[in-house]
């Protein structure tokens, strides 16, 4: 179906993938990119437009409507959370997008969605998703992004509008692919007295680029715990940041990654409270464990506090080694070193997601194990 | 002796009740050289001609100015582009000869320094004083006893006539002019500073200072520190800065490179009280070998913007770094300060601690880098940001980066941002405490790290600006 929004958002996208920077400013004096944009390149030249939308939905569709923005593209806007100009990447993301699925939880309910296949030769696989829960709406909402094809740059993208006082409840399990480069985008507007509880569980990829963002209006509240391992030869950037654009907002996020062998993670972000934001509380953690020699683990976690009158703003990046003395008590109880590494980094992952509801919270454990023993 | 430059005593320092009344507006002084205008390789030539200098420095900044031209403007940075290369003076040297007595200083000079009591403080507390006014040092002296244990304290450009093959070694070595637009530009036009080698196990008990004046408005001033401590040494360097009140803005560019040899220990403190007109770059670097220790310790008070991020290369077995930035911005101004430890050697440490005042709309950033390279096995870093934003138009931003390549390190950060309590301002007003007194009290307290080094007429200069800072009429205690 035709949609002249989106082949706007197509043109805006061809256009800023030739004016656009992947980033304005560069991350820091030694490492000028965390993420490495270079191998973004190539999927960026030749550019065509996907075959399908690449999702499926499971859920119960009474309480939830479901259909392609082009079928109704006046209810909800897109692109406007996440905009094509806004770097070289999303605008690629835009200029290949054959369309967006919109779903709208209008009941209490569980909604799983996931990538799927189909998305044809284009070199760049854009999913996109607008996620709208209505007010008062209690959802548990799991994004499977774990089954990509490893034959384009994937890309993923949630635009996000959770009603006043809904409670929202949403796990993301990840797994990019190890072949191309990857990058996924959530962006999440948090309506008045509104209440998210946040997880996300990932690996690296070639090189995936995640980033987290969260927009919080008045009273409203965000826990957001991430984990995520990087392996041999992967990379991942991890990025969380929360905005508290109206007062009495509260936020609490947390990333943790995991580096064995010579992988590459970087978990970092910025809590910001706006002069708009006052009487906000925010506490922001970022930390990396190096497991092995060889790896490479950057935390950078950020504040910007643009008022005094704030109940509480901090940020600690964790230590960088697994403690040596709860290695050595896991021992005398008769575990193998590699057993209890596997005890200890359990326990980080595990940690992250232990405010999500109990049922994504087993969904969050089962991806975990699977994932340790690989 | 005129009168104004007679009030020089502490104790009269003290009296004054606002820091613009100490020194009040810029005043004429004579000038015997100013290059304004664009900064060309003839500029440069003028200024290596006027110096004296030999071939190598002059051919060092040439490569600098290329330098300068080839670098694009630092993205990070905001405020700069209020900066007109060409309408500054990148070169202005007074109509003096450097002396050895104050006395020997024409009086507009000599009060840039009386005022703020540098020659009684001299006197008592310090081992040598490097004196520097606009581009070029007026004043220079050591205490004879130093001088049989052969310590250098001697001003840059005679350092590098008469000590070339050590100048060639540390000069811009350790602060590339490569590494930014900024530094490229101050190679290029570096003038004015102090060198200073302490021999081997030398301990130089009293601390040196140099002190930097920039005495009219449209000036750039760009001098050059460089301290290299040998094996088991130890020197206390202060550097202090400040200025009239000026009718437009002025530039300072400098650069402090630091250098301990194996074992030897260097502290370094900046007090900085540039008056509201300074743009004030710093470009701050040193190398730690095996067991030595460096100590930055920045207090940064004035300025209308400072950029400063004092930083260490720990590049020997069990080298230690500390590093204290304290910036307080009180109205519209902005501190951009910062640290970096650079771990590249076993069984390091760095510990950095950033306290940060924000008042009537004040702006404190935080940039920190923390990297340990692969094979600093065991190296241990702490980072505490501790901002506090005492009203409602005021701001603080951490920006942290923490890098690790090596499994055994321990690396660990925490900030927080946050107001007065209603509690620790109700518990001094019970004590009679007007909120200005309380405020100034506060920060004190905050500044502590800083203060406890310091000799005790420093403190209580120090001590007072900050009330000054608070209270128009007077401070506490």
């Amino acid at each position: 179906m035709a949609s002249e929004a989106l082949d706007l958002l197509r043109i805006r996208g061809r256009e800023s993938v030739l004016k656009s920077d992947y980033q304005k400013y560069g991350d820091s004096p030694t490492v000028k990119y965390y993420t490495k944009w270079r191998y973004y390149d190539d999927y960026l030249l030749n550019l065509g437009i996907c075959n399908s939308i690449g999702l499926i939905v499971k859920s119960d569709f009474e309480k939830v409507g479901i259909w392609k923005y082009s079928a109704h593209e006046d209810i909800y806007p897109i692109g406007k959370l996440i905009r094509p100009d806004e770097s070289k990447i999303i605008a690629g993301h835009y200029a290949s997008l054959r369309d967006s699925l919109v779903v709208e939880v209008r009941d209490d309910s569980e909604v799983e969605l996931r990538v799927g296949d189909g998305l044809g030769s284009s070199s760049i696989h854009s999913r996109h998703i607008i996620l709208v829960v209505k007010k008062r709406v209690k959802a548990d909402i799991v994004i499977d992004a774990t089954n990509y094809e490893n034959d384009a740059l994937e890309t993923l993208f949630v635009e996000a509008y959770l009603g006043k006082k809904s409670r929202v409840n949403l796990l993301v399990l990840n797994n990019p692919p190890k072949e191309t480069p990857s990058i996924n985008v959530f962006r999440f507007a948090v309506d008045d007295s509104a209440k998210l509880n946040y997880g996300y569980i990932g690996y690296g990829g070639q090189m995936h680029h995640q980033s987290d963002t969260f927009f919080l209006n008045e009273g409203s509240f965000v826990r957001a715990g991430a984990s995520f391992i990087s392996r041999r030869g992967e990379k991942i950037d991890y990025i969380s940041n929360v905005i508290h654009e109206r007062p009495n907002g509260e936020s609490y996020l947390s990333s943790q990654g995991i580096i064995f062998e010579d992988g590459y993670g970087v978990a970092r972000g910025m809590a910001k409270i706006t002069r708009a934001g006052e009487w906000s509380k925010t506490i922001y953690q970022a930390g990396v464990v190096l497991l092995g020699e060889g790896g490479k683990g950057y935390a950078s976690p950020m504040l910007e506090i643009d008022t005094g009158n704030v109940v509480e703003a901090r940020h600690e990046a964790k230590e960088a080694r697994l403690g040596e003395e709860q290695l050595f008590y896991l021992m005398t109880r008769g575990l193998s070193r590699e057993e209890a590494m596997y005890l200890l980094t359990y326990g980080l992952m595990v940690s992250q997601v232990d405010h999500l509801s109990d049922d994504l919270q087993e969904l969050a454990d089962e991806f975990i194990k699977k994932q340790l023993t690989r | 002796m005129t009168e104004a430059v007679k009030a020089t005593n502490i104790e009269e320092i003290l009296r004054y009740t606002s820091i613009d009344e100490l020194y009040g507006w810029e005043w004429e002084y004579s000038k015997e050289i100013e290059i304004r205008g664009k900064i060309t390789r003839d500029v440069i030539e003028e200024i290596s001609r006027v110096k004296k200098e030999p071939e190598w420095m002059l051919r060092l900044r040439l490569k600098a100015l290329d330098l300068f031209y080839k670098l694009p403007m630092p993205r990070w940075l905001t405020g700069i582009e209020e900066i007109d290369l060409e309408e500054l003076a990148s070169y202005v040297k007074p109509k003096v000869e450097r002396t050895q007595e104050w006395t020997d200083l024409p009086d507009e000079i000599r009060k840039a320094y009386e005022k703020l009591g540098i020659p009684e403080i001299e006197a008592r507390f310090l081992s040598g004083l490097t004196a520097v006014y606009g581009s070029e040092t007026v004043y220079s002296k050591m205490k004879e006893k130093l001088e049989g244990l052969g310590v250098i304290i001697m001003p840059m450009e005679d350092a590098v006539k008469k000590y070339p093959d050590l100048l060639k070694r540390y000069f811009a070595r350790i602060f590339p002019p490569s590494d930014h637009k900024f530094s490229a530009l101050h190679v290029a036009l570096w003038s004015g500073g102090a060198f200073v080698y302490v021999p081997k196990g030398v301990k130089i008990e009293q601390p040196i200072e140099a002190f930097f004046f920039i005495g009219g408005s449209l000036e750039g001033q760009f001098e050059h520190t460089l301290v290299v401590a040998d094996e088991g040494s130890y020197v206390h360097f202060i550097e202090g800065c400040s200025a009239p009140l000026l009718k437009r803005y002025s530039f300072h560019d400098g650069m402090v490179e630091l250098y301990a040899a194996r074992n030897a220990h260097i502290k370094f403190t900046t007090l900085q009280n540039w008056s509201r007109d300074i743009i004030n770059f710093n470009n701050k670097r040193g190398i730690a070998k095996e067991g030595a220790i460096i100590e930055w310790t920045e207090g940064s008070i004035g300025s209308k913007i400072t950029y400063t991020y004092p930083s260490t290369i720990l590049a020997g077995e069990g080298a230690k770094t500390s590093n204290i930035v304290i910036g307080l911005s009180n109205g519209p101004y902005l501190k951009d300060t910062g640290s970096k430890a650079i771990h590249a050697a076993p069984n390091t440490a760095s510990r950095i601690v950033s306290k940060s005042i924000s008042n009537n709309g004040g702006i404190n950033i935080y940039r920190g880098l923390v990297r340990i390279n692969k094979g600093a096995y065991n190296s241990i870093a702490n980072v505490e940001c501790d901002s506090l934003i005492l009203d409602d138009s005021s701001m603080a931003y951490t920006y942290p980066h923490n890098q690790i390549e090596e499994p055994t390190a321990t690396v660990s950060h925490e900030a927080k941002t946050g107001r007065l309590s209603e509690d620790q301002l109700f518990y001094l007003a019970s004590r009679g405490l007007s909120e200005g007194e309380a405020k100034s009290l506060i920060v004190i307290g905050m500044l502590k790290e800083i203060l406890s080094d310091l000799p005790l007429e420093f403190v209580s200069i120090l001590n007072r600006v900050i009330q000054l800072e608070f209270s128009e009429v007077g401070g506490v205690g």
